[in-house]
């Protein structure tokens, strides 16, 4: 009765080490939000506006321009703030993104974005592919080093 | 039936010939039976191995006279390896070249041996039954010490210091000008791709020879006894200490002389972090031939020499001809420390 | 009974410079050194701090295999390459941060359970040489260490990122950038004092390993632990498995070493994958000796002192050799000096005091025969 009273004690232990290494992933999983005031397609590009992500400084962005925003988990918070051409009010929009977990690099785009806030969150935040291509590969490339008295210089 | 007296027969072969030597034995086999489908020569691959063997079997001479007396391993080999460099790079300084300089290195490292050896020795003594460890800890600062004497002693032969500081010794110190090859190309014998440096092995031989004969006089008797029993040896007469420090400079002075046959092989002199591993495959050569922590004799270093550098120098061949990968320094590794481990968790060897 | 402590008394201010004598020397050494080499008290306060930051867990963690009577566990570094392999698969996966080094330990964890229930297995065919046997299965998982990161991560292996994968397809580079995950742990609290930042998260981790430890020094384990520490025949007539509690000393070792590593490389922000393993346990045991620690005798007392001390020699050392000589190398030649030779003066110091102790024991032994 004991043995199998610990065995459960053990096995939940472990269910919970486990539980949490998984919670760990999707908490700490780092991804990178372009932000993106390019026109595209119908949308024109704003003039100017203001964007912060997670509460962070507000980043001026003007036409053309892409920002990057390294970001860590998957729920963020995005402040858009820009000046009402019409009115010549500031407005500001604050609004959640959830970034799917094996994204790596996501673009937002405003302008298509400002279109139409009320469109789901996949016409306006899509998959980016990284055009950072590893470094040509030499054969030194290849090479490691294993020599263990190397290390002491750098201790 | 018949498999049960194959059995009976094969178990205390291969518990008298030791499993791990048995495996290292027929993985070599297996190399060699290989290499021509790897696209190696076999012949070139023999030159390798005696080549290296030549270079190498004086250092793992080193080890016996301390197994002998019951120092165990010599951990501490990298000792007797700054007493040679001392007398190599000494040599090199006064200008004698040629053979000379290769006799001349021997002899100005024989005091350093000796002293260092001796003072080795009487530290060893303090720390019986803990040796090892210490020995590899003294070789350790050894060279670390020596690194920075390395950069301070007043050498100034134009070969040795680096050129722009005008002081301290280099890196690397090429003894072609000087006793480069004086052995391996003494009768060396080549016969199409297999070359054997004649001169290096005749050398060793020689060395173990004395050493062989040294066991057996009455000195070299009086230092297995205390090795084998050391209660017993004091009851008859025999100073224990005095036989461990001299068996101790013994294997100083063999790693010394170890080391200028290894550079006139290889051809350079390595200084500063050089020595630094050098003890490490010489201990698993002598172990994998068959010696154990209180137990080496010639045979084993031969047997033992032979084969880790033909494991050495076979695996990086075959394998990158077979798979285009070389693994051999992850084989040298684990088989090297493998043989330690495996000297140091035998249970006969414990209870000495 | 009274007899040794009249002994203590008369030897005692002898007795007690031989036995500390590595950590007077280490006083002398920085108090010569600091003025030569010119350095700022806030700058050599803040390299104190952040070394004391990453370097506390994994001295920390060979205080138990010593209160099991097994010595300095060289074997630590088994400990140091399970941190790294769970650091390696972190940084594939790209989880930064605390998050990151939080599912690196959970990933270290098991490997170093394993590889501590290894070593200690081995350990307990060696009673008696186990400092070098750990030592040699220190070298010996290198090589196996070599063949899982070198050959078969990102071959047998799965590792995507073309940052840690080596051009030719399999086999992780030289370095791994750890930036994302840089002194996320010692900035988590920022505090300053005299211009030094002091890394107070990574201090509280380590007070409460240091908690941990007294605690357990008490439990049942701890109990036994130092049982067979004290004698393992006695220990064994008492009823105590012997050999499991030795096994069980090693484990702890080895997973608090993983954890210390993940912790140590984090302040670092490189992982060299193929030798910032391979010194650090020479690297522990040095700093741990200079705090005037022995082979049977360690307390977190001599953790601390032996960091600050060691750690302070080793940031001068080679300012000091530019000054004094004009070369730096000189400096970190001596620095590498100093750490082996304290090494091996700890331990003749530490054989002959055995040898000793043995010597009096055996002519009390006579004496009561007589």
């Amino acid at each position: 009765m004991k043995v199998t009273r610990k065995l459960f004690i053990r096995l939940g232990a472990v269910l919970v080490i486990i539980i949490l290494g998984v919670v760990m992933f999707f908490v700490g999983k780092q991804h990178t939000i372009l932000i993106d005031n390019f026109s595209s397609g119908d949308y024109r590009a704003l003039d100017e506006f203001w964007v912060s992500v997670d509460g962070s400084d507000y980043l001026d962005m003007s036409r053309m321009m892409r920002e990057q925003f390294v970001v860590m988990g998957q729920k963020h918070n995005i402040s858009l703030q820009w000046e009402d051409e019409a009115s010549g009010q500031m407005l500001a929009v604050s609004f959640n993104i959830s970034i799917p977990l094996n994204e790596d690099m996501m673009l937002l785009s405003v302008p298509t974005f400002m279109a139409d806030m009320n469109a789901p969150q996949s016409t306006w935040l899509t998959h980016f592919e990284s055009q950072a291509t590893p470094s040509s590969s030499s054969p030194e490339d290849n090479t490691v080093v294993l020599d263990d008295t190397a290390s002491f210089s750098s201790f | 039936m018949d498999l049960n007296t194959v059995k009976a027969k094969a178990v205390p072969m291969i518990k008298s010939f030791g499993l791990p030597r048995l495996i290292i034995t027929g993985f070599l086999l297996l190399m060699f039976v290989i290499a021509p489908f790897a696209g190696v020569n076999v012949a070139s691959g023999l030159s390798n191995m005696f080549t290296r063997f030549g270079m190498n079997a004086v250092l793992v001479l080193a080890m016996v006279p301390m197994v002998h007396s019951g120092c165990g391993l010599n951990f501490g080999l990298p000792l007797g390896i700054i007493s040679g460099l001392l007398g190599a790079t000494m040599s090199i300084e006064f200008g004698y070249a040629g053979f000379t300089s290769f006799l001349m290195a021997i002899v100005l490292a024989t005091p350093f041996a000796v002293i260092l050896g001796a003072g080795y020795g009487v530290l060893l003594n303090k720390v019986k039954g803990g040796e090892m460890m210490i020995a590899t800890y003294v070789g350790f600062s050894s060279v670390a010490f020596m690194c920075i004497m390395w950069l301070l002693l007043p050498y100034d032969s134009p070969t040795m210091v680096w050129g722009y500081a005008g002081t301290g010794l280099r890196t690397t110190i090429s003894v072609a000008d000087y006793y480069g090859g004086v052995l391996d190309n003494f009768l060396r014998i080549e016969i199409g791709h297999l070359v054997i440096p004649t001169g290096t092995i005749l050398f060793f031989a020689l060395l173990s020879l004395l050493v062989w004969l040294f066991l057996r006089t009455k000195t070299g008797t009086a230092m297995t006894a205390a090795g084998s029993n050391p209660v017993f040896a004091t009851a008859s007469g025999v100073n224990v200490d005095r036989m461990r420090i001299l068996s101790v400079v013994l294997s100083t002075w063999l790693g010394a002389v170890g080391i200028i046959v290894y550079e006139q092989s290889f051809g350079f002199i390595q200084l500063y972090m050089g020595p630094f591993n050098m003890a490490m495959p010489a201990v698993s050569a002598v172990l994998l031939g068959g010696a154990s922590v209180n137990k080496a004799s010639i045979a084993n270093v031969v047997i033992g020499t032979l084969l880790f550098q033909g494991i050495l120098t076979m695996t990086p061949s075959v394998t990158n001809g077979l798979i285009q990968t070389d693994v051999s320094e992850v084989i040298r590794i684990i088989v090297s420390n493998g043989m330690i481990l495996y000297a140091l968790t035998r249970k006969q060897e414990v209870t000495r | 009974m009274t007899k040794p402590e009249i002994n203590m008394k008369n030897i005692s201010v002898k007795e007690l410079i031989i036995n500390n004598i590595v950590p007077i020397l280490f006083i002398c050494i920085c108090a010569v050194g600091i003025p030569l080499s010119g350095y700022s008290g806030s700058y050599l306060l803040n390299e104190i701090l952040s070394r004391l930051g990453r370097n506390s867990f994994l001295v920390l963690s060979l205080l138990i295999p010593v209160m099991a009577g097994m010595g300095l566990n060289f074997g630590m570094t088994l400990g140091a390459m399970a941190g790294q392999i769970g650091l390696i698969f972190v940084s594939d996966w790209s989880v930064v941060g605390i998050p990151g080094m939080v599912l690196a330990a959970i990933i270290s964890t098991p490997i170093s359970i394993i590889l501590g229930y290894m070593c200690g297995t081995i350990l307990n065919h060696a009673k008696g040489r186990e400092m070098v046997t750990s030592y040699i299965i220190g070298f010996f998982m290198n090589g196996v260490y070599q063949l899982f990161v070198l050959y078969l991560m990102g071959s047998l292996i799965p590792i995507s990122s073309s940052e840690l994968i080596l051009p030719r397809g399999y086999g992780i580079r030289n370095t791994v950038n750890l930036e994302s995950m840089r002194k996320s742990l010692d900035n988590l609290i920022p505090f300053n004092i005299f211009g030094a930042s002091v890394p107070v998260a990574t201090l509280i981790l380590v007070a409460i390993f240091c908690l941990i430890i007294i605690w357990f020094r008490r439990t049942k384990l701890g109990q036994d632990m130092r049982a067979v520490g004290q004698d393992m025949e006695v220990a064994r007539q008492a009823g105590i498995k012997v050999e499991r509690t030795r096994v069980l000393s090693i484990i702890l070792s080895t997973v608090f070493a993983g954890y210390g590593m993940i912790i140590y490389l984090q302040n670092i922000g490189t992982l060299n994958t193929y030798n910032s393993h391979s010194q650090i346990g020479m690297f522990s045991i040095a700093a741990l000796l200079v705090g005037g620690a022995s082979v049977d005798k360690a307390n977190i007392r001599n953790v601390f002192i032996g960091i600050i001390l060691f750690h302070l020699m080793f940031t001068i050392a080679p300012t000091v050799g530019r000054n004094l000589i004009g070369e730096a190398q000189l400096g970190e030649y001596f620095r590498v000096f100093v750490s082996y030779g304290v090494i091996t003066l700890a331990l003749v110091l530490y054989e002959m005091r055995k040898r000793r102790a043995e010597r009096i024991a055996l002519e009390k032994g006579e004496e009561v025969a007589v």
